[in-house]
């Protein structure tokens, strides 16, 4: 049990809120296939009906980002209308990390989610 | 998969990085201005929003780029050692696949990179390593100069004195002389080897001290004698007393010991005790006694030639002030590490190199090999670089399998590196310099890692190269099947031309070496070597002059005595030892003259088996203070008394009999002449010598070597004449030896030399045959549908050895040419070490020449044999 919650701990530092949650959100946009910069900040918009507002430049740099660590990887490929764009996938190692990221922020998030409930009823 | 990512990796330039992700950026852009415009947006309000809704673009693109950058190379370097890996994997596959040849390959440059490490192990250890003494590139000898700039290698206490007191560049400085000195020990005496020194010895070597401190000047100049034991001395004879409270005796004389000199850093080497002495100014005819070594250890913020120029105006000075002064026209400093490895770093070299040729032999030997063998990979090859390897990638593989080869050699090699180490460590440590410094260490590992890995380049680039360029449309095609091909290999027959020319210097190396070396012992030494005993004896106390005389007077009878003695002698400075030269003042004569002084008891002449030519030897009328007389060789007599009867001249030797100008030197009648020795060695030519009677000059006395001329062997008598010295008077102990001994010790660099060079020698004719055969095979292999279609035509069986046999003894003839070129330019460098034979001797030349075209005939022979016997129908099958 201690054990899980020092590598919870270690998870939480190593991303920290924003960053984490926008290389999360990559993650789980490439895992229906590979795609684009601008498909996957389309994707994203539609999919939060406009909530999550990511700036381009995030998204780019943390596509890079989870290059460099080697979470996905990149070829260049043509869109639909026949413009030369770089295509991103994930790795293995993407999706391993997709997995146990997803897991974390939800148990994050839960726990979160009921002391917030808590506090709000004594209030 | 990891295959197809290294092809779509190659270096990228940074430009077409940055292209990448402005690319990228500009797609980004475009597809929201694009969806903007479906919308309804008007095209500059898109363009303006989708920029905005980038955030910061331009930090964003640096950004990028910067870790797509870093990204590129971290992945090519990782790629590359996968690569690395995978080639080394597929390279021990392949050495596993064919253990013959591997083993062959491995053994034979084993063989090669083992040599080489153990002779530069021994060069290492005794010519290159640091000296064990602090900021040891510091420290200098000095040597003199005389007028016409030759230098000798000792210098005067005069002209030290000068030096150390008017320089400006010197830290310290010292000289110092050596011998063996008896030291007594209750009721036992030995002799020690000890350093006599003046100055401050300890100041500018500063060793290891293991107890204690050094002497310096100001101990010496004092009324009390110092002393500093080695190690080994202060275990053994002081008992290993850590109070040094007892003091050490030699040669009578008291010392109060203050030091002890660990172990491995005694210099001069072999010293066992260094004792202080205290010197007089001295000057005028002394500046020419030239018997000390000196040392110096430079200021730190001084470079050689500030020093030199400081010496220099000093000495100009002495010549000034004392013009008498032979030795004082110049001062040279030379570093000390050379001068300790003195003569051995020529011979030395010269093995390096030799040990060179034998791995270059065995590199084009192997590449040959790699060649042949390379062509039976072209299939292989084709499809890898229809597959899509670059042709940079398949170089890599082939060079990679090579330099596995050679690694794994260069690991066998340290095995033979250690054993031909220890061997010759065995053998002749006494005649290397700093053989204890001698010793296979992280440095030569590494030197072994660098030649294997420069072997594997060597033997693998060739074939690589060639092997590389095949293109697989020719090889699908059919390539050279079915073809009649010409057979030509002339990458092959290069290198196999290369390795007869390299073996043929080497064999001519040898050669030259091996004549010289029967010269030498065919030689007339003038006198009779076999069964003489020698017994270097020092008096102890500092005795009387009739002492010394009763001495030895006393102690020859007794020696003669001994049953089977046949003539007993002694002499100050022995044949084939030790030897001084004097200046000769020649009565009548303006110029001085030179000679070999010694001086000698009645029956030295006898002893020897010297004849007299004319007068008379010396006997009992030749008394201390009776008429100076002398004996001459023929070759003085030749040289400084031409067409003159030299009986009842006169000479004197300024240099042997002024006593540090305390005397004036006599003048010395000539009575006999007696014939020419090669006491100075057997390469020597007799030089002019003056011999005189001990007896006259008893300050030579005092330390002399008897010979004992024994009717049988030498070896039966050692310990008699051992006892009978001792017996004769306790403190004066003896160092014995024999004359052959004396003979074959000076002959022991030449046989070193010799017998290595011969070795390698010997590889390399093997290795080039071994190049020859294969070479000849494979050329056959290949040509066999021409050969056998010659054949069918009706070729006789003659012909077609005939045609093979001159085609490759062409190549090796070329090879015999270019390798007497090569001899023709090197082997002036074995003129020192050649006794009357010229660097190119037409007879080792026609000799060895000969030696190898018979061996390389055989070579050729067999597979050439092997052709003519097709069968021309079978052949023709085969294919």
């Amino acid at each position: 049990v201690r054990s899980h919650v020092v590598s919870q701990e270690a998870a939480l530092a190593e991303l920290p809120l924003l960053k984490g949650t926008l290389d999360l959100l990559v993650l789980k946009t490439l895992s229906w296939g590979a795609m684009h910069g601008y498909a996957i900040a389309s994707w994203l918009e539609q999919r939060s009906a406009g909530t999550l507002a990511v700036e381009d430049s995030a998204l780019y740099q943390a596509l890079h980002r989870l290059e460099d660590r080697g979470l996905v990887e990149a070829e260049w490929g043509l869109t639909e209308t026949n413009r030369r764009a770089r295509y991103y996938s994930l790795t293995s190692a993407g999706r391993q990390r997709l997995r146990t990221e997803t897991t974390t922020w939800l148990r994050y998030t839960e726990s979160v989610t009921s002391i917030l409930a808590l506090t709000s009823r004594i209030v | 998969m990891r295959y197809r990512r290294f092809l779509r990796l190659q270096a990228r330039s940074r430009e077409e990085i940055e292209r990448d992700v402005d690319d990228e950026l500009a797609a980004h852009l475009e597809l929201r201005v694009a969806e903007l415009i479906h919308r309804g947006e008007s095209p500059e309000r898109a363009r303006a929003i989708a920029v905005e809704r980038f955030g910061d673009l331009r930090g964003t693109r640096e950004g990028l780029v910067l870790s797509a950058r870093e990204r590129s190379g971290r992945r090519r370097r990782s790629a590359w050692l996968d690569a690395l890996r995978q080639d080394t994997v597929f390279a021990l596959r392949g050495a596993r696949r064919s253990p013959g040849h591997t083993l062959f390959a491995v053994a034979m440059l084993a063989l090669a990179i083992g040599l080489t490490t153990g002779t530069f192990t021994v060069i290492y250890g005794a010519l290159l390593r640091p000296l064990p003494f602090p900021h040891a590139d510091r420290l200098y000898t000095l040597l003199s100069q005389d007028s016409t700039g030759k230098r000798i290698e000792q210098v005067s206490l005069a002209n030290w004195l000068d030096w150390s007191e008017q320089n400006r560049t010197i830290q310290h400085s010292a000289i110092y002389q050596t011998g063996r000195l008896p030291v007594v020990t209750g009721n036992e005496s030995s002799r020690v080897s000890a350093t006599e020194t003046i100055g401050e010895f300890f100041g500018t070597l500063q060793p290891n001290m293991l107890l204690g401190r050094g002497y310096t000047v100001a101990d010496a100049q004092s009324e009390q004698r110092f002393a500093v034991v080695s190690e080994g001395l202060w275990r053994g004879l002081l008992g290993g007393d850590r109070s040094l409270s007892r003091p050490i005796v030699l040669s009578g004389r008291t010392y109060n010991v203050v030091g002890v000199v660990r172990a491995g850093y005694e210099y001069p080497a072999g010293t066992d005790v260094w004792v202080s002495r205290k010197y007089e100014r001295e000057f005028g005819a002394r500046r020419n006694w030239v018997s000390f070594t000196g040392i110096a250890r430079l200021r730190d913020d001084v470079g050689l030639t500030d020093a030199d120029r400081d010496l220099d105006a000093i000495a100009a000075h002495i010549r000034q002030s004392d013009p008498a002064g032979i030795y004082s026209y110049g001062v040279e400093l030379r570093p000390l590490k050379s001068a300790i490895a003195g003569d051995a770093g020529r011979y030395l070299w010269l093995l390096q190199g030799a040990v060179g040729f034998v791995l270059l032999i065995a590199c084009a030997n192997l590449a040959g090999i790699n060649l042949a063998r390379g062509k039976r990979r072209t299939q292989e090859m084709a499809v890898r670089a229809a597959l899509g390897a670059a042709r940079a990638r398949l170089i890599r593989q082939l060079l990679i399998e090579h330099v596995t080869l050679a690694l794994l050699a260069g690991a066998a090699g340290m095995l033979i590196a250690w054993w031909s180490v220890r061997a010759v460590l065995l053998r002749t440590s006494d005649l290397l310099p700093r053989a204890e410094a001698i010793t296979i260490d992280r440095g030569i590992l590494a030197f072994a890692v660098v030649v294997a890995l420069i072997t594997g380049v060597i033997t693998g680039l060739l074939p690589a190269l060639q092997l590389s360029r095949v293109s697989l449309k020719e090889q699908m095609s059919g390539g050279q099947r079915g073809a009649v091909a010409g057979g030509r290999n002339l990458p092959g027959a290069l290198l196999v031309g290369i390795e007869v020319a390299f073996a043929l210097m080497l064999l001519t190396g040898g050669g030259l070496l091996m004549r010289s070396y029967r010269i030498l012992l065919a030689r007339d030494l003038g006198f009779d070597t076999s069964n003489v005993i020698t017994a270097q004896i020092a008096l102890g106390t500092v005795p009387e002059i009739h002492e010394v005389e009763r001495y030895w007077e006393t102690l020859l009878p007794s020696l003669r005595s001994i049953p089977g003695v046949e003539a007993v002698a002694a002499s100050n400075w022995i044949p084939l030892g030790i030897g001084v030269s004097t200046f000769l003042d020649i009565e009548g004569r303006a110029e001085t003259g030179g000679s070999g002084y010694r001086a000698i008891s009645d029956d030295y002449f006898r002893t020897l088996g010297l004849p007299l030519l004319a007068g008379r030897v010396f006997d009992a009328r030749d008394v201390y203070g009776g008429q100076r007389v002398g004996v001459i060789s023929q070759k003085l007599a030749d040289t400084y008394f031409q067409g003159v009867n030299p009986l009842g001249r006169r000479m004197r030797t300024p240099g042997m009999e002024s006593f540090g100008g305390r005397s004036e030197p006599q003048w010395i009648t000539i009575v006999g002449v007696v014939a020419d020795m090669r006491q100075w060695g057997l390469a020597e030519e007799p030089r002019p010598e003056l011999y005189v009677s001990y007896r006259q000059v008893p300050v030579h006395g005092m330390s002399m070597t008897a010979l004992v001329r024994t009717r049988l062997s030498a070896a039966n008598l050692m310990a008699a004449v051992r006892n009978r010295i001792r017996e004769h008077d306790r403190r004066t102990p003896a160092d014995l030896g024999t004359l052959a001994e004396l003979l074959d010790n000076g002959l022991q660099h030449r046989r070193l030399t010799l017998a290595v060079l011969s070795t390698f020698g010997a590889i390399a004719l093997a290795l080039a045959m071994i190049g020859l055969y294969s070479l000849i095979s494979f050329a056959v292999a290949q040509r066999t549908r021409e050969l056998a279609v010659r054949a069918a035509l009706g070729a006789r069986r003659r012909n077609l050895l005939q045609m093979v046999f001159a085609n490759a003894m062409a190549v090796v003839l070329l090879g015999v040419i270019a390798g007497l070129a090569g001899a023709a330019a090197l082997t002036r460098l074995l003129d020192v070490m050649l006794v009357e034979v010229k660097p190119l001797d037409p007879l080792t030349l026609l000799v060895v020449t000969l030696c190898l075209l018979a061996a390389a005939a055989l070579a050729i022979l067999l597979p050439a044999v092997r052709a003519a016997r097709l069968d021309p129908l079978m052949a023709l099958r085969a294919e």
